[in-house]
């Protein structure tokens, strides 16, 4: 057994280690980098050398077995799966928000206090029907009626279009990562070919995979060679369409994006919000419902104010008219009203009647025609009393008709919408607070798992340090050996 | 277990409980600022559509307010009116029950015609009677005065009266002097009261101009020295008087129901202005509380995090 064998111990020792160290260094350096999980060295001795001493083996000193990280799949699994769930939430509730927005309520600027004011501008006319200026206060809140129910109807438009640009944003994002993973698959197999671990490019993979799953539900696979061992590539689909697999990365394009593929995450919350399944929870919903309280309140008064007489001893015209996109009057006696939307009236299209609007002389506020016409405000009455008429919603065609058989008023109708969305609203906010907290509690066992722990690094440095010193004072003492056996041994 | 703790957990969690204590803290500062407890429905959105309701339910009600105060303002002045022609028609019985007595001269006859003629020229002011530039008994012409005197004779004397135009037919009258006012959620009054007083004849009948008629007929009389003929006039006027009457009490009984519906109508709109303050206004004793413990704990979260993300192992070697 020679002297050298053990200064040889020492010296694998010694660099044994220093990589260790160079790990310890890493992980602190690390110790705030996005995706980072933590390295260890496995260290093993090395094969002993049997059969030189009677003893038994002698060892041989240390050897690294791998550079491994520390990593929890199911953890990471639980985080991707709940992001997404959080994801597709936070969408709907953003959308949801910027309804509100638009209804503006119950500020004493909303609808409802338009609405309020419409109702008893009709009123006053039917006090004083004669008055001009009278008319004239029916006209300025019957506009500003058409204008806040168009300019509403607009908002929301606006917001399903941007839900519509989100979405091309959100695929454009898919295909970028989906890139990114499948270069970092191609890098992650040429590595594991070696027989080594390639713990950063994996830690970079799984950082592209938490961000997808935040905009689809996505599930993993993991490729196999030709003799069924894992390459080290992982094959990724998103709801049920394939973006990375051991070829490369797929492109998608917004038509294979559909509530059917993708389940969870943005993408789908935005599919959902800017979607027509006629939930609470879709721009849609209120859009129609505006167009049904339009629709209702016009064809409600216009059926009452055509059986009046105007001060001319004219019959009425309509009151509300609808624009076509070409800015034509759309003619309203051509409407079928159990599906007036097929004729192209919304909520987006209504106006006063322009003769109304250059000459209020143009209301019919009276009954009948004759000696006594001006005087006479039972049309306008009867128009006020719209108020509290309680109208009757067909689901199925979506119209609010003014029937014996109602059981809810124009501003009911209202109300009952405005409360739909603040329940709608509320609910998804709270299912992103409890989402969030799952999160983040998923996020922190798996920072309790993978993150660097810097007190841990610190010891860690400490105790490699004193191993090494060991080592090498292991090489000082043998150096003193072998000179006491060149130096001192003299015959 | 022991949970295996990294300096970012630590730093995450704190970045996290100071971020929500910070929101809650926002919360309760919007509210005190904005002095609204609800900013967008999903804030409470059953109170929200409480409150919807409750606004324009008090936006209703102040319109009914406003119209039953202009309808008992009309209808007291139409009774004040009608009190005037009351106290016309009772001089004028009077004057013909003097004029039927046989024990007058010529003369005298003559100065009681005079009267008499006075009178009609009063009536058809009072006739003329508006309330806001509309004319209590024109129906619905208010653009101008409905009764004007259409003939004179060749003293001077009224002789004719005309009712909005010469060809005014009496058919027109029932519908076109309505005026309906709604004093609450589907109830409608109408106020247009003491319409038929001029118009009535001693049957019950409609005739134009009925009561200015039969006063010109008593002048006329007087005028001829015609006792007997005066005679039966007293019992159409009394007729007349009791027509006035009548229209007064229907008048009466509109402003009472007027002023019951109105005291009624304070009592709930005093609820619902109660209602939508509790709905929409901060309370601020209560929010303010909040707001200064919530301020306390997020001061607390921040001053625990500084001494928390601070120390390490480091620290402490060498």
């Amino acid at each position: 057994m020679s002297l050298f064998f053990g200064i040889n111990i020492a010296l694998k020792g010694m660099m044994a280690q220093q990589t260790a160290l160079n790990v310890t260094s890493h992980n602190i350096a690390n110790a705030n980098t996005e995706g980072y999980s933590r390295q260890r060295v496995n260290l093993e001795t090395s094969v002993p050398i049997s059969g030189l001493a009677s003893a038994g083996q002698l060892g041989s000193g240390v050897d690294i077995a791998e550079i491994v990280r520390i990593k929890d799949e199911f953890l990471n699994y639980q985080v991707r799966k709940e992001t997404s769930r959080l994801e597709n939430h936070i969408a709907v509730s953003h959308t949801l928000q910027q309804v509100e927005a638009v209804f503006n309520e119950p500020l004493d600027t909303g609808f409802n206090e338009q609405l309020s004011q419409f109702w008893n501008s009709w009123q006053e006319l039917a006090k004083a029907p004669e008055s001009s200026p009278v008319r004239t206060v029916v006209k300025e809140a019957a506009g500003s009626l058409t204008d806040t129910l168009r300019q509403m109807s607009a908002q929301l438009h606006e917001i399903k279009d941007d839900i519509n640009s989100q979405i091309q944003l959100a695929i454009k994002e898919v295909n970028s990562l989906s890139t990114r993973v499948a270069r970092l698959n191609d890098q992650i197999v040429n590595v594991n070919i070696t027989g080594q671990n390639a713990n950063d490019f994996m830690d970079a993979r799984d950082l592209a995979l938490n961000e997808l799953a935040a905009l689809g539900n996505i599930s993993l696979t993991d490729c196999l060679d030709a003799n069924g061992k894992p390459t080290g590539a992982i094959e990724v689909k998103l709801g049920n369409i394939t973006i990375v697999d051991a070829a490369g990365a797929h492109e998608i394009s917004s038509s294979d994006i559909n509530p059917d593929a993708v389940t969870d995450g943005e993408l789908a919350g935005l599919l959902q919000a800017g979607g027509n399944s006629g939930q609470s929870n879709t721009v849609q919903f209120y859009i129609d419902k505006l167009n049904t309280l339009a629709v209702g309140i016009a064809k409600s008064i216009n059926d009452i104010h055509t059986t009046g007489k105007d001060l001319d001893g004219n019959s009425g015209q309509d009151f509300f008219v609808f624009k076509d996109n070409e800015g034509e009057l759309i003619d309203l006696t051509a409407v079928d009203w159990n599906d007036p939307w097929s004729s192209g009236l919304s909520a987006a299209n209504i106006y006063l009647n322009a003769n109304i609007e250059n000459d209020v002389a143009k209301i019919a506020a009276s009954k009948q025609g004759g000696i006594f016409l001006e005087g006479n405000g039972d049309i306008a009455l009867a128009i006020a009393e719209l108020k509290h008429t309680l109208m009757k919603y067909d689901p199925a065609s979506q119209m609010l008709t003014n029937s014996n058989a109602g059981n809810l008023s124009l501003g009911a109708f209202y109300q009952d919408m405005i409360a739909e969305l603040g329940s709608a609203a509320r609910e998804t906010g709270k299912t992103v607070k409890n989402q969030q907290t799952l999160v983040d509690q998923n996020i922190k066992r798996r920072e309790s798992i993978q993150g660097v722990s810097l007190d841990e690094e610190t010891v860690n440095m400490v105790l490699y340090q004193h191993a090494f010193d060991a080592s090498a004072k292991v090489i000082s003492v043998m150096d003193e050996m072998m000179d006491t056996i060149i130096n001192r041994l003299k015959a | 277990m022991i949970m295996r703790v990294t300096t970012k957990m630590l730093s995450q969690s704190l970045i996290n409980n100071v971020n929500t204590n910070l929101n809650r803290m926002e919360k309760y500062q919007n509210q005190l600022s904005s002095g609204r407890l609800i900013d967008r429905p999903s804030d409470d959105p059953v109170a929200t559509s409480r409150l919807l309701a409750a606004k324009s339910d008090l936006k209703a009600q102040e319109q009914y307010s406003s119209n039953m105060k202009d309808a008992a303002g009309w209808l007291d002045t139409v009774d004040g009116a009608l009190e005037s022609v009351g106290n016309v028609l009772q001089r004028a019985r009077e004057i013909a029950v003097t004029g039927s007595s046989g024990t007058l001269a010529q003369a005298s006859m003559g100065a009681l015609a005079d009267e008499v003629d006075n009178m009609v020229a009063e009536l058809v002011q009072t006739a003329n009677s508006s309330y806001a530039d509309k004319y209590l008994f024109g129906g619905g012409k208010s653009g101008r005065t409905p009764f004007e005197v259409a003939g004179r004779d060749n003293h001077g004397r009224i002789t004719d009266i005309q009712f909005i135009s010469a060809d005014f037919d009496k058919s027109l009258l029932a519908e076109t002097y309505s005026r309906k006012i709604e004093i609450e959620a589907g109830v409608t009054i109408d106020i247009a009261c003491g319409k038929t007083v001029f118009h009535t004849d001693t049957n019950g009948n409609a005739e134009i101009n009925a009561v200015f008629n039969k006063l010109i007929e008593l002048r006329e009389k007087l005028d001829a020295g015609d006792q007997n003929a005066i005679n039966p006039l007293i019992s159409d006027i009394d007729k007349y008087i009791d027509n006035v009457l009548s229209e007064r009490a229907v008048g009466g009984a509109k402003s009472k129901r007027i002023e019951i519906a109105q005291s009624r109508l304070s009592a709930y709109e005093l609820n619902l202005t109660d209602l939508v303050g509790k709905l929409e206004d901060t309370d601020y004793a209560i929010t303010f509380t909040s707001y200064t413990s919530q301020k306390t704990i997020y001061q607390a979260s921040l001053a625990v995090g500084a001494k928390l993300i601070q120390p390490s192992l480091l620290d402490f070697l060498r």
